[in-house]
């Protein structure tokens, strides 16, 4: 059965699971790269060879672009196995991914796709953990993509700020997830 | 029970072997849903029905006959535990890729062209904890809700193959469940 460092464990990987997508969401790339190890590689089908993590949250902080383009990464399933003793484990991470894709996305594009559209997508991110000095951070990523879906936004196009007043997303300190936050400078 | 310590043990328990049914099935590892299941469990959901063992037999031919890529991503997991038993309700967005050359009869019928079947459906099991092993002892499977649509997966064809899901990967995600596996 389960221990609690076992469950300590999981509850360390998952926090560093939650930095990760809200760095991205939120174009925050210090926040992103608090994920992973400096020397950590990262390996993406869209990108010629592996990254560090510095390459990588560069990358998919300017190539996810600016609000009001949202991007969501929902964090489902996640499976562990943990060696707590030798400070390793190995995790899959269900996510499913909104974004949109269009010129300001062009990194990932083919020069043809110059239309905005909106992706939807099913993958798995596949890591390698290691705890280092007491801490949980990804050593190795791999993003496998199981299946994506793109359409045309509809007409017209959602713009969400205009809908949601006041409270419209935006990135890192613009957003109102830190703006509200009991954390937030006042 | 027990002390709110062993309480979070056993739900940590209950969700691992939520997911771990969801790794079993779109990896298509079969074997892996002895762990899930106690022997006499029983499961219906629109695809099949009836004793686990007799269900993922059926079940495997299915996905095999018709179905390319599936991804079975769970969300809100409420567990209302009692002792030995456990009701749970987990939410899931099941995605389903179904194959041109399917054939042409039950949920995933074949229709000559590739198209998808995304579905938002939610698990209302019963565990139970018997001889300390807990393991699902009946899964009912209620959808609310089915979108079917032509597939358009943009330039997802241009992804490299090491970097697709493949529902048969000997390597990739084989060692999340080492542990079950031996």
């Amino acid at each position: 059965m389960l221990n609690l460092a076992e469950i300590s464990a999981r509850m360390e990987i998952h926090e560093a699971l939650m930095r990760y997508v809200n760095g991205i969401d939120r174009r925050d790339p210090d926040l992103l790269r608090s994920a992973y190890f400096d020397d950590a590689v990262d390996y993406r089908s869209y990108h010629p060879s592996h990254s560090s993590p510095a390459d990588f949250a560069e990358r998919a902080v300017v190539g996810f672009g600016e609000t009001p383009e949202y991007s969501q990464h929902h964090m489902t399933n996640v499976t562990y196995d943990i060696e707590v003793e030798a400070g390793v484990a190995d995790v899959e991470s269900y996510v499913l991914v909104f974004h949109p894709i269009g010129p300001h996305t062009a990194r990932t594009l083919r020069p043809e796709d110059g239309g905005s559209y909106v992706r939807f997508a099913g993958a798995r991110y596949l890591d390698r953990f290691e705890c280092r000095d007491g801490e949980w951070r990804i050593a190795r990523r791999a993003c496998v993509v199981d299946w994506a879906r793109t359409d045309l936004y509809g007409d017209p196009a959602p713009v969400l700020s205009e809908h949601l007043g006041g409270l419209a997303p935006g990135t890192r300190e613009a957003d109102p997830v830190r703006q509200l936050s009991r954390h937030a400078a006042s | 029970m027990s002390t709110d310590l062993e309480r979070l043990v056993v739900k940590e328990r209950i969700q691992e072997l939520v997911y771990l049914y969801a790794h079993a099935a779109d990896r298509r590892r079969w074997d892996l849903m002895e762990h899930v299941f106690h022997d006499d469990a029983w499961v219906g959901m629109t695809a099949a029905q009836g004793l686990w063992r007799d269900w993922v037999d059926e079940v495997a031919q299915i996905f095999d006959a018709h179905l390319g890529e599936t991804s079975h991503l769970n969300a809100n997991l409420l567990i209302d535990l009692d002792g030995k038993v456990a009701h749970t309700e987990s939410y899931c967005v099941a995605y389903h890729r179904v194959r041109a050359d399917a054939p042409e009869v039950g949920l995933f019928r074949g229709t000559g062209e590739e198209y998808e079947l995304i579905g938002g459906l939610r698990y209302l099991d019963r565990f139970e904890c018997r001889d300390g092993r807990w393991a699902i002892a009946e899964r009912r499977v209620q959808s609310d809700w089915r979108h079917i649509r032509p597939l358009a997966e943009g330039n997802l064809g241009q992804t490299p193959p090491e970097f697709r899901g493949s529902v048969n990967d000997e390597v990739a995600s084989r060692d999340v469940v080492r542990r079950w596996l031996s």
